[in-house]
């Protein structure tokens, strides 16, 4: 169902609930993913995936169509999470703790990450990187989402995309060679 | 020793992460059950909306009245100059005897020219009539 479809299915009078069910079931996995790249842990992608579609369920009588529902889907999850990030990264500041280091402390520990050596370096230096390029090297390197796509969700220009991309590109480039 | 390692390799880029067993049909589940025990506020366009579309009512009501109005009112000074053109021909042609002007003549209407009363005929005219006297000299 596209999403046009399910927006018309949920200004039918009484098919509200079951049209946001459809749009959890449509975009509930690929929201998944997204939020636990940027926060690595399994119980904190599932509450800030939680939160962001109960956020997205008051926020939609409000929505006006002037981006599409995936893209404005996408951008409550990545507020979510930035919002999340920061203020355990000021939780973690106060208590003079590494951030950063408490995630890839998080993943070595994760049993739900099944990949190889080279796979676990790579988001070990993922979670290394400021939280927006963080955002923005995940959408672009793993989602494979065009640069205005990303813009669309972010609110940024594509040239500062694009250098944020090649930022973050160098630093795990750099943070790689010193894993590996 | 250290390793250049590519990024753009193809196995990088799949997904390590997994999640425990059935987790996604819970997770909408979850979100249901949440999402059901909320109420849902109306959205601002929806409340405004109706509201906007009776004031634009009013509005080109309004509007269309006015020019209405502003049209065909005999104050109009563009109709006024299409009057007095109307009319000039008129005279021109010797349709009508009048001239235009003479409608807007108030020196016939003036009182200068006619006769004035003389005072000894007001005291006359008073001394005649008692009754008027008399009610002067209650107040």
């Amino acid at each position: 169902m596209s999403d046009k479809e399910l927006l018309e299915l949920y200004r039918e009078e009484g098919k509200q609930h079951y049209a946001f069910n459809l749009i959890v079931k449509a975009y509930g996995e690929r929201l998944y993913w997204h939020l636990r790249k940027l926060v690595a842990s399994h119980d904190d992608a599932n509450d800030l995936l939680q939160n962001s579609f109960v956020k997205a369920w008051d926020a939609l009588p409000e929505f006006r169509e002037e981006s599409r529902l995936y893209t404005w889907m996408y951008r409550i999850a990545t507020n979510e999470a930035l919002t999340f990030l920061k203020r355990k990264k000021a939780r973690a500041f106060l208590s003079l703790t590494d951030y950063s280091k408490q995630l890839e402390n998080k993943l070595e520990a994760d049993p739900y990450f099944n990949g190889d050596a080279t796979q676990k370096a790579l988001h070990k230096a993922i979670l290394k990187l400021p939280e927006k390029q963080r955002v923005v090297f995940n959408m672009r390197y793993f989602d494979e989402m065009k640069y205005e796509e990303i813009s669309e969700v972010l609110g940024t220009s594509v040239g500062a995309l694009k250098a944020s991309y090649h930022h973050a590109f160098q630093k795990i480039q750099v943070s790689l060679q010193e894993l590996l | 020793m250290k390793q250049n390692l590519n990024i753009d390799q193809p196995h990088l880029k799949e997904n390590p992460y997994t999640v425990p067993e059935g987790y996604f049909s819970a997770m909408q589940a979850e979100v249901s059950d949440k999402v059901s025990a909320r109420v849902q506020k109306p959205g601002f366009w929806v409340l405004a909306k109706p509201q906007i579309a009776l004031v634009s009512t009013f509005a080109i009501i309004f509007l269309i009245a006015f020019a209405t109005i502003k049209i065909f009112s005999p104050g109009d000074e563009s109709l006024r100059n299409e009057t007095f053109a109307t009319g000039s021909e008129y005279i021109d042609g010797h349709y009508i005897e009048s001239n235009f002007v003479d409608f807007y003549d108030t020196s016939s209407d003036s009182t200068a020219g006619e006769e004035q009363i003389d005072p000894e005929e007001i005291v006359e005219y008073l001394s005649s009539s008692t009754g008027l006297i008399y009610l002067a000299s209650l107040e």
